[in-house]
C-alpha cells in the first residue's frame, strides 16, 4: 500500500478515537459529531479500498497473501458503520466508547494490512 | 434457540447496555477476526498445522456464541455466556502456556497462542471482563 495514505489514515483514526473517548469522558451520547467523524473515517477507508483495487487490477500483489488481504479490505468497510450503529443505540457515555473501539480497531487493521501488503 | 421466547418478558439488569455495549462490540470484532483467520487458514493451508487451525476454528465458535448470548436477554443466554467466557479463559491459558512450552506443536499461530499477544493480549483480558460483567448483571 501507499505508506503516506496508510499513515494518514492511522493518525486520523487515532485522532477520531481520541475525540470519541473525549465525548465519553464528557458524558455525551453518540450524536451528529461522532456520526460525522465515522463518515469521515469511512470515506478515508473507501479511498484506500479504491486505491488497493486499482493497484491489484494493475497487477500488484500483496506479499502476505491475496485471500488475507482481500478479507481485510472487505472487512475494513464494515467495522465503522456497524460501530456507529451499535454506539447510536446506546443512550449513555458508553455509546461513544463503542465508536472509539471501532476507530481503534480500524487503526490496528490498517497496520495489519500494511504488513500483509509488504509481506 | 427457538424455545427462548418466554424469557424475554423476565425483568433482569440489561446485559447489553452500558459497559456491556462496548464488551459486545469487542467480542463481535473477535468473532469476526477469529472466524476470518480460521477460514483462511483451513482453506489455504490446513495440512500445515491441522491442530492449530482447528483450535482457531474452535476459538472462533466460542467468540460467536459469547457475542450472541451476551447480546440476548434471558437466563439461558446468561448461562451460555458464562460458560463460553469460562471456556475462553481456560482456552487462552492452556493454549497460551502450551504454545510457549512446545512451540513445535504450533508452527502457525492461533488467536490464543502466547496468551493472544498477537492481539495485544486482549484475548486474555476479554473473558475476565466478560465474567465480571456477567456477574454484575446476573438475573436474580
Amino acid at each position: 500500500m501507499v505508506d503516506a495514505l496508510a499513515t494518514t489514515l492511522i493518525v486520523g483514526l487515532l485522532v477520531l478515537a481520541g475525540l470519541s473517548l473525549l465525548m465519553a469522558a464528557l458524558d455525551r451520547r453518540v450524536g451528529r459529531l461522532l456520526l460525522a467523524a465515522a463518515a469521515v473515517g469511512e470515506a478515508g477507508l473507501l479511498v484506500q479500498v479504491v486505491w488497493a483495487v486499482v493497484r491489484l487490477a494493475g497487477g500488484a500483489r500483496p506479499e502476505g497473501g491475496m485471500a488475507i488481504f482481500i478479507g481485510y479490505l472487505a472487512g475494513s468497510l464494515l467495522i465503522l458503520p456497524v460501530a456507529a450503529a451499535w454506539g447510536l443505540g446506546e443512550r449513555s457515555r458508553w455509546g461513544p466508547g463503542v465508536v472509539a473501539v471501532g476507530f481503534l480497531v480500524m487503526a490496528v487493521l490498517i497496520v495489519r494490512m500494511q504488513q500483509v501488503w509488504n509481506g | 434457540m427457538a424455545e427462548q421466547a418466554p424469557e424475554k418478558t423476565e425483568v433482569e439488569p440489561a446485559r447489553r447496555s452500558g459497559p456491556g455495549r462496548v464488551l459486545i462490540g469487542v467480542y463481535g470484532v473477535f468473532a469476526l477476526a477469529a472466524s476470518a483467520r480460521a477460514g483462511v487458514q483451513i482453506a489455504t493451508s490446513f495440512h500445515d498445522a491441522p491442530v492449530a487451525y482447528l483450535l482457531s476454528a474452535f476459538a472462533a465458535a466460542v467468540y460467536i456464541v459469547a457475542t450472541v448470548t451476551l447480546a440476548r436477554s434471558g437466563r439461558t443466554s446468561h448461562r451460555i455466556a458464562v460458560t463460553s467466557c469460562t471456556i475462553e479463559l481456560i482456552g487462552v491459558i492452556v493454549v497460551g502456556t502450551y504454545s510457549l512450552a512446545d512451540s513445535a506443536a504450533f508452527p502457525d499461530t492461533t488467536v490464543w497462542s502466547t496468551y493472544g499477544i498477537g492481539y495485544g493480549c486482549v484475548p486474555l483480558v476479554l473473558p475476565v471482563l466478560g465474567l465480571l460483567w456477567l456477574r454484575r448483571v446476573a438475573p436474580r
